[in-house]
């Protein structure tokens, strides 16, 4: 009895213990998909998806994938392949559809009766010890509550949510490629988007992920994965991604006027990162009359909610309370206030693929996400395989020591990583007040980073003097060229938040191979609490719908959205605060 | 004339003779339905409908929207669906049901793991397919096609020998600075290719190791070349692929639980 636990207890210990061979002390960036419907979703189901978590792991490893839709004998008519496969991902399926008859819940079901159910509802914790060493004793007998012929558990065995847990299982290859165990918590409000993904930080997991049927707000969230993970003593932690605040109309940032501090420590503890971009459009930035920052016309839905996509007289225009730009400056408006910032948010993109293909990303080869384009149940759709706002969506990238679950949770945990709008374009950030001048020219640039400062996602540490930022930029070797890194700064001024994006390269027209700038920031006023992230520009290319008009002969003059994309990264904030 | 030497009466005893010898000779007619048609029947003979949270709930949804003012709870709500047939007609519950008797199959065929006999047979069958490609770790010296310009040859060229007898921790300043560092993770030719582009992957590869080749060529310039380890291709030895073995036996038993159980149910 006692060996499998202290067994289990020395586990992890001996795991951490042994480093991958290619580990770096000084971090490397890996690319992955955090977004990932399968047919467990039923958006996705419903449109024609067969895909399920273990095949959508073998195609971020690199495996070909048949895709709908299908023949009469099931034989697909597309297939869709990664060029360049992933490092990590998590599939994250709707939670609504993965609910389970609880046979000791459910009052009626053949078991509920059963001595074990009894002991479960009285005492759970009791039922669970049995339960578990009945199953680790592996006596191949069924207890009283399946049935004489274990049928009645047998039945409930194998569910969607024990299918996704396993399927993260068998795709985790350490030092090779990462899976999370993860799932979509699928708020709406009457069509405005509350969505959030959870990732777990390894095997252990809840019985069953909370969904919006039994948390009904994101507190409530919270509240049973504290109970249920990161309080419950088992080694599970998680953490919670807001995505697609542009579909909320006003909800996602919405904060009671008496937050209190606590509360504003409880959500950034939760949620240290958001989805910035993904295939239903990009939430950075707001674009409209009186808008200064151009490039925020960039993948922007016509929307502020679903229900203005399907009830075209509730539409609203996009909003600016929408935007993690905005996000992160009340979150500094709230610090200086109250002495908290609920909204410490690093960046991050994925897919959010209702195909079950993470990381294809590749405007050339855009197969239409699906979830919310046109359903393609027996044919190939005509015209575009998608509604043309869309986008295929983007990637997240940790800066990681090695490719291992435990690397890169901590650096999703510490905000060192950034999205970019689909390019593997590599983006290095530090800020610091002892960040050499000549950084660009050194061949240490990562090393001298740490040591003078830290990384994106990270915090200044207290000091008068003003602080240099030190973006490097590489593009991504088969993409297009750097056209600029710009630095965006958010700050409060006598209570009010304020912004302003900095070119802090010179826009090049002919694009470059990497930039690289160590710039100081001259208005630094220690008084102020502020926060600065890089956003890296390429060279406009074309848009995904350029290439199926031309290869179609589809007259696309029609559509409102450009033909060309200015594929970009973000990074997550370095924040300062007095 | 009597009734029974009337022809009609022959005509009808023939037809019917006929008839029932045709009825008798022709095979039944087969199951058309299809796969998921056989497991959506099943699944509401099993009365999952009734049974399956997941439908429950979309059931009492559908029934709310069907009657928004109507007070009964929504146990009445749902008697009012399956009266109604709802669960036949909405999509999500029938790919829900299907689902679940998938899941069903599944289950059934991962009860029995498949043995060592059956695991070592498929590994013999195709070992040429458990192949790790080569590997190689390199240190590089790195100069910028966008600082050098059309000086980018004639600089790479002289590099050449001022590498000489230069251990690759001394010659990091000799080169310009390069974002992903002057020492790479261990890495195949493709996976080389898809970081830096251009002929340097298969340079790398082809490389002698302990000393500097070059220069090759990336998607971003010009670099010398050192390798300090190559690791060679090798077949996989069948106790590493065996977690992949067990997996991909697994789908493929399931699959064939699947079909198994369809055409039980289709008799």
């Amino acid at each position: 009895m006692l060996r499998p636990i202290v067994l289990a207890v020395l586990a992890p210990c001996l795991l951490a213990a042994a480093p991958c061979p290619d580990r770096n002390p000084l971090r490397r960036p890996l690319f992955g998909d955090l977004h990932v419907h399968t047919a467990f979703s039923h958006d996705a189901s419903t449109q024609g998806t067969r895909t399920l978590p273990r095949e959508a792991y073998r195609f971020a490893r690199g495996e070909a994938l048949g895709l709908q839709p299908f023949d009469v004998d099931g034989r697909p008519l597309r297939t869709l392949q990664l060029e360049r496969p992933l490092d990590f991902a998590a599939v994250t399926d709707h939670a609504e559809l993965l609910g389970e008859v609880r046979t000791c819940e459910t009052p009626g079901l053949p078991g509920y009766d059963a001595w074990l159910c009894r002991l479960h509802r009285v005492w759970p914790r009791a039922s669970f010890f049995v339960m578990n060493t009945h199953v680790s004793r592996g006596t191949g007998s069924r207890m009283g509550l399946c049935g004489p012929d274990g049928s009645h558990c047998l039945e409930a065995a194998l569910t969607p949510w024990r299918e996704i847990v396993d399927a993260a299982a068998e795709a985790d290859d350490r030092c090779g490629f990462t899976s999370f165990v993860a799932y979509e918590w699928t708020a709406s409000v009457v069509g405005r988007n509350l969505h959030r993904n959870v990732i777990f930080a390894n095997q252990t997991v809840p019985r069953m992920p909370s969904s919006y049927y039994e948390s009904t707000t994101p507190e409530a969230l919270w509240e049973d994965l504290r109970r249920e993970c990161t309080e419950a003593g088992t080694g599970c932690d998680a953490l919670v991604i807001p995505h697609n605040s542009n579909l909320s109309a006003g909800l996602m940032f919405q904060l009671p006027e008496d937050l209190t501090p606590e509360q504003a420590r409880t959500r950034s503890a939760f949620e240290p990162l958001v989805e910035v971009m993904q295939h239903k459009g990009d939430s950075e930035c707001w674009w409209g009359p009186g808008a200064e920052d151009e490039l925020c016309a960039f993948e922007q839905l016509p929307f502020d909610s679903f229900r203005g996509k399907f009830l075209p007289f509730l539409e609203g225009a996009p909003r600016r309370e929408d935007t993690t730009r905005w996000a992160l400056l009340q979150g500094i408006a709230r610090q200086a206030e109250i002495g908290a910032n609920p909204f410490k948010l690093g960046q991050i993109a994925s897919t959010d693929t209702h195909l079950g293909t993470p990381g294809a990303v590749e405007e050339k080869a855009h197969p239409g996400h699906g979830g919310a384009g046109a359903p393609s149940p027996d044919r190939l759709p005509e015209g575009l395989p998608d509604d043309v706002f869309f986008n295929p969506g983007g990637l997240a990238v940790a800066w990681a020591e090695e490719n291992t679950r435990a690397s890169i949770f901590a650096a999703l945990r510490r905000r060192e990583v950034y999205g970019t709008s689909g390019p593997r374009m590599i983006v290095r950030m530090f800020g610091g007040r002892a960040l050499p001048d000549d950084l660009c020219e050194r061949p240490d640039f990562a090393a001298a980073g740490y040591a003078g400062g830290v990384p994106m996602g990270g915090d200044l540490p207290a000091g008068a003097d003003g602080p240099a930022f030190a973006v490097s930029a590489l593009r991504d070797a088969q993409g297009a060229r750097l056209e600029r890194i710009q630095i965006v700064k958010g700050w409060v001024e006598d209570g009010a938040p304020r912004e302003r994006v900095i070119d802090v390269t010179e826009p090049a027209a002919a694009g470059a191979d990497s930039l690289c700038r160590v710039w100081r920031d001259p208005d630094f006023d220690a008084t102020q609490p502020a926060f600065w992230y890089a956003r890296v520009l390429e060279v406009p290319t074309p848009r995904w719908h350029s290439y199926v008009c031309r290869a179609r002969g589809l007259d696309c003059s029609r559509f409102e959205m450009p033909e060309t994309i200015r594929e970009r990264a973000w990074t997550s904030p370095v924040w300062w605060t007095p | 004339m009597k009734l029974a030497q009337h022809p009609l009466l022959h005509f009808l005893l023939l037809g019917a003779l006929l008839f029932a010898a045709n009825r008798a000779r022709a095979p039944q007619a087969p199951d058309s339905r299809s796969v998921d048609e056989v497991l959506l029947d099943e699944a509401l003979a099993r009365g999952y409908e009734r049974t399956d949270p997941i439908a429950r709930r979309r059931l009492q949804r559908n029934a709310r929207f069907l009657h928004p003012d109507d007070l009964r709870d929504d146990e009445a709500l749902l008697g009012e669906a399956w009266t109604l047939g709802l669960h036949r007609s909405d999509l999500v519950v029938r790919r829900r049901l299907i689902q679940k008797m998938r899941l069903l199959a599944w289950s059934r065929a991962d009860a029995d793991e498949p043995g060592e006999p059956e695991l070592r047979a498929a590994f013999a069958l195709r070992a040429a397919r458990w192949r790790e490609p080569a590997r190689v770790r390199i240190s590089h010296v790195y100069l910028s096609r966008d600082a050098r310009g059309p000086d980018l040859e004639r600089d790479a060229r002289a590099l050449g020998p001022l590498l000489e007898g230069r251990a690759p921790e001394a010659a990091a300043g000799l080169g310009d600075p390069f974002l992903l560092g002057t020492q790479l993770p261990t890495l195949s030719e493709a996976e080389l290719a898809a970081r830096l582009g251009g002929d340097l992957a298969a340079a790398a590869l082809a490389a002698p190791a302990g000393r500097w080749s070059g220069p090759a060529h990336s998607a971003y310039g010009a670099h010398w070349i050192w390798v300090h380890k190559r690791q060679p291709a090798r077949d996989l030895a069948f106790e590493e692929v065996r977690p992949a073995l067990r997996a991909e036996l697994r789908r493929r038993r399931r699959d064939e639980a699947v079909r198994t159980l369809v055409g039980e149910l289709r008799g």
